[in-house]
């Protein structure tokens, strides 16, 4: 009820205004998505996990994650030991254990035989000048084979963009930014979550499948535009573009 | 040998021609009236025992041809007269007393006890606090304390130990008294709980003109007072005067209308009706995406009457209300949700008490009260019901004896309560975070309840008090609580010595035992919990100086004990201990047209939430607290300016280091430091007020500008994060807030 009454008095005092930054703003280094593929593993079977970064200028990138855990993300030993962890050239994998490892796992979380058991990962990714590397966790879920969601492919006020290549926008106007893919949700309990981000402008339904942009008069010449999809269940997509500001 | 202020006393019965020269009032200032001209005076006072300082309940205060009253609970009295008028006050087992009266407002008559006439009479200019480091304000200084607005519960703020909460949550439905959690505390209308103390965005609820004074125990108080184990703030309502008087006021958030007067020929009444208007501007201040359903606004009222039943015996009846509504829907920016909001709170008290003054020092006071209450509040998907009820009864009798066992001037006193409150409550609501928990990010699974809850709180106490030697006093008491639903009886032993170290200096020392039940928010719905227990020692110097002049230093120590924590996010437990030690300062001038305060509070809280947890500084603990205000009324009384500059230590504060990102959630959890481990800004402001009055036949305007804040430093109530918790930034208050305001009054 406190921070109810606190988000009450803040809207009646006009205090949404601020100069902290916002989630869809790509501002300063960060991980916007961890990412296994597959994010649902049967026994034995292995994932790739890989990142979805940006650096401080805004810039998109995959990236590689620095270290992968499951070791302090789970307080149960016999959970965190069901995915076993290892640098490859490809990247970090993540391997399932057998049958006898997920039963114990399942045992140790409190789950029946036949529920998915969910491992999480921590990842590091380390940013050139920060003194602490970048933190953070994702599940893979055992037990239920899984897939990502399909890649976004954005559209630009209607007009469709491949991915990396560039849009040109004008200022001072709303710009519609939406998906070529129907993107139906898995089920009326767990909607696809939809995710903008600009490094120019200001967006606002930014987690709808319909984000909306308008860049002002004081905004950069150009910026990038990520999008990004995840599944109640642990998948997620990305893809991102460019925009030229006229 | 008589004093010097008592000689002072004798001159002036004697000028007045009075056969017994040893009855007494004080009264202090200059008398007279500059102008020669018939001054219309409200007039407000009290009147105490002058051999032990408790308050004469039941007295009567007449003016010589004018107005009658009668002393209430507390032995305060109100009534409008003129400059110059005589002042006569009577009451049985005492002697008169009489008094020219000056200009000033606020008067202190010291009643000298039938049997004991022919000692020395001691003068006061104001009466003794009850307690070490107790203070007291009337109804004038908390109407007029710069930056406050004229708003009760604001002037709290300017009492040392008193901690101005940060945030907009504020210090929710109490205030914060030595480093202590509002729970720990009890703010009380005639002596019993105001169940809802401020209406939206920190209003008080009584409004100041219908309020006779406020007495402010911020520890070691008598067993009467229960239930809480830190401090006490017991506002006395206003009676009635015993001829016609009105006011009205208005200020940009409220109106507020006040009419008192006689009720046949034994009886007063006064009435007070209150309602904002912020309703009316506030919907064009919103930003667009923001939809008021139902503006805030809020009504409240009051309506005390008074009989005098027969000169020993008298009986008032006070019914108090309010209701408050707000509803909002907002858009939210980022998703097609809207967010509603609604509350809905309500309730009426009512108060019938008795006082009655035997012959042989024998005397009772009791009340009766009934309670109803509704709250109601949704947000999102959560909501909150609660439909409570409460019929709660006190009685105190007590017996004076000159002698007893062998010790002189005894006191012997016994009382009992019942609070008996039923509870429907239907809840589905998020638990949110303890006190010094910090936020984790995380959604925490939302509880609900719906259950009838019964509170049958009972209590019995003892005292004895008496002179052990001319210069000391002892009173110790006994009392013990009885929390029913939770099956806990806990014993409160509680003692105070006084040491009347000359005519104008006393040390006081106080040591006991304080609980409060376990029936704050959700942890009433827990029936296995024991009450929070603490163990205060003070010890106190006060020192009057002059006339309206005294000097308090007081200094405590608070164990706290069972306190309910639950560090590993389960179910509430007795485990945490905790400990305050501080001292204040508190020193005030009170004169006929000058008002000087000094408060200063240096103190250290801190906590354990469990046995083996590293002690931390409570969520509320203030190191710095300093109240420099004074005001001035010119000679001829058309102008009132004053100030008040205050200087606070910021609150304890858990900084977050870092954060972790669920990628699948996408979310951040926030890695925290240790908990309270640094500090929000300290704070100093100076805040003005200025009071302009038109006196006309009959009637007086008054106008006044209260400027909050003049060198406009905003104080940092919190800090706020980003989403990821790489940047933060300072929430600060509205750096200027001025009120402006007016007033009639018959």
């Amino acid at each position: 009820m406190r921070a109810a009454l606190a988000l009450v008095a803040a809207l009646l005092v006009g205090a949404g205004c601020t100069d902290l930054s916002q989630r869809w703003e790509l501002d300063h280094a960060r991980i916007l998505a961890v990412r296994a593929t597959p994010p649902g593993l049967g026994a034995d079977e292995v994932a790739l996990i890989d990142l979805l970064v940006i650096d401080d200028a805004g810039t998109p990138s995959v990236a590689t994650p620095g270290l992968a855990s499951t070791a302090e993300a789970n307080p149960e030993p016999a959970v965190a030991a069901a995915l076993t962890l290892s640098p490859t050239s490809a990247g970090w994998q993540a391997t399932a254990g057998d049958a006898d490892d997920l039963a114990a796992a399942r045992a140790a979380a409190g789950l029946a035989d036949d529920e998915p058991l969910d491992v999480l990962v921590g990842v590091t990714h380390s940013v050139p000048g920060a003194a602490d590397p970048l933190l953070a966790i994702k599940a893979v879920r055992l037990g239920e084979a899984d897939v990502n969601p399909a890649t976004p492919t954005i559209r630009v006020d209607g007009l469709t963009v491949a991915e990396g290549d560039v849009a040109t926008v004008e200022r001072g106007r709303e710009i519609e930014l939406t998906f070529v893919e129907e993107f139906a949700d898995p089920s009326e309990d767990e909607p696809l979550e939809f995710d903008w981000l600009t490094g120019t402008g200001s967006l606002t339904k930014s987690q709808t499948r319909r984000g909306l942009l308008e860049i002002g008069a004081e905004d950069p010449d150009a910026g990038y535009v990520v999008a990004i999809v995840r599944t109640a269940t642990g998948g997620v997509s990305w893809s991102w573009i460019q925009l030229a500001v006229e | 040998m008589k004093s010097p202020s008592t000689l002072i006393a004798g001159g002036l019965t004697a000028f007045l021609g009075l056969a017994a020269p040893s009855a007494l009032l004080a009264q202090p200032g200059p008398a007279g009236n500059p102008t020669g001209t018939q001054e219309a005076l409200q007039l407000g006072g009290v009147v105490y025992d002058a051999s032990s300082g408790l308050p004469v309940v039941g007295a009567t205060v007449e003016i010589d041809g004018g107005p009658t009253t009668t002393t209430d609970l507390d032995g305060r009295f109100t009534l409008v007269t003129t400059v110059g008028a005589t002042l006569r006050v009577n009451a049985p087992e005492y002697q008169p007393a009489l008094l020219v009266l000056a200009d000033e407002p606020e008067v202190a008559v010291a009643l000298m006890p039938l049997a004991t006439e022919g000692e020395v009479i001691e003068i006061r200019d104001i009466p003794p606090p009850p307690v070490a480091g107790a203070t007291s304000l009337s109804r004038e200084e908390l109407a007029t304390l710069p930056g406050t607005g004229g708003d009760l519960l604001a002037s709290l703020d300017a009492l040392p130990g008193v901690t101005a909460p940060s945030g907009f949550g504020g210090g929710g439905q109490g205030v914060i008294i030595r480093g202590s959690a509002p729970e720990d505390s009890r703010i009380l209308l005639d002596g019993f709980d105001i169940p809802q103390l401020y209406h939206f965005l920190n209003r008080s609820i009584i409004p100041t003109e219908a309020v006779a004074g406020l007495d402010y125990l911020p520890g070691g108080f008598d067993v009467r007072f229960g239930r809480a184990s830190s401090g006490i703030v017991s506002v006395t309502s206003r009676g009635g005067g015993e001829q016609l008087d009105g006011a009205a006021e208005v200020s940009v958030i409220d109106a507020n209308v006040l009419g008192s007067g006689p009720v046949g020929d034994n009886g007063r009444v006064l009435a007070s009706v209150r309602r904002s208007y912020v309703d009316t501007y506030l919907p064009s201040l919103l930003p667009d995406d923001v939809g008021l359903v139902t503006a805030p606004r809020y009504y409240d009222g009051l309506v005390r009457t008074d009989w005098d039943l027969t000169p020993r015996w008298r009986g008032a009846l006070t019914v108090v209300g309010s209701s408050d509504v707000t509803e909002l829907v907002a858009s939210e920016e980022q998703t097609d949700d809207q967010l509603r909001f609604r509350a809905d709170t309500k309730f009426v008290r009512a108060i019938a008490a008795t006082y009655w003054r035997g012959k042989d020092g024998l005397s009772f006071e009791g009340a009766v009260s009934g309670l109803a209450q509704g709250v109601e509040f949704s947000f999102d998907d959560q909501f909150l019901d609660i439909s409570q009820t409460s019929l709660a009864a006190r009685a105190e009798l007590s017996r004076r004896h000159d002698q007893l066992l062998g010790l002189t001037d005894v006191i012997v006193r016994g009382g009992a309560e019942v609070d008996l409150r039923r509870a429907g409550i239907d809840l589905r609501l998020e638990r949110g975070p303890d006190e010094g928990t910090p936020d984790d990010g995380r959604e925490e699974p939302l509880i609900s309840f719906q259950e009838t809850v019964w509170l049958p709180d009972v209590a019995g106490w003892t005292a004895i008090e008496a002179s052990l030697s001319p210069a000391i006093r002892l009173t110790t008491g006994l009392r013990v609580d009885g929390y029913l639903r939770n099956a806990s009886v806990p014993v409160q032993p509680r003692a105070e010595l006084s040491l009347k170290a000359d005519e104008r200096t006393k040390v006081r020392i106080a040591a006991g035992r304080y609980t409060r039940p376990p029936e704050y928010q959700d942890e009433l719905l827990l029936a296995d919990l024991d009450p929070e227990s603490s163990t205060q020692v003070i010890v106190g110097a006060e020192r009057r100086i002059g006339q309206g002049g005294r000097v308090q230093l007081t200094a405590y120590g608070t164990e706290r004990t069972d306190l309910l924590t639950r560090p590993d996010g389960g179910d509430y437990r007795n485990q945490g201990r905790g400990r305050t030690i501080g001292a204040e300062l508190l020193a005030s001038y009170r004169s006929d047209r000058v008002f000087g305060w000094l408060s200063y509070s240096l103190s250290r809280s801190t906590r354990r939430d469990t046995p083996d947890a590293e002690a931390r500084f409570f969520s509320f603990d203030q190191t710095h607290d300093l109240v420099a205000a004074a005001s001035y009324k010119t000679r001829n009384r058309k102008w009132q300016f004053g100030g008040k500059f205050t200087f606070v230590s910021g609150q304890p504060w858990t900084p977050v280091l870092g954060a972790i990102f669920d990628s699948d959630a996408d979310t951040y959890y926030p890695v925290s430091g240790d908990v309270n481990s640094e500090r929000l800004p300290s704070h100093h402001q100076l805040d003005l007020r200025v009071d302009h009055f038109w006196r006309f036949d009959g009637w007086t305007l008054s106008a006044f500008l209260d400027v909050s804040n003049v060198y406009l430093n905003p104080k940092v109530e919190q800090y706020q994060y980003n989403f990821d918790y790489s940047q933060r930034e300072q929430i600060e208050n509205l750096p200027i807030v001025p009120t402006i305001g007016l007033r009639g009054e018959l």
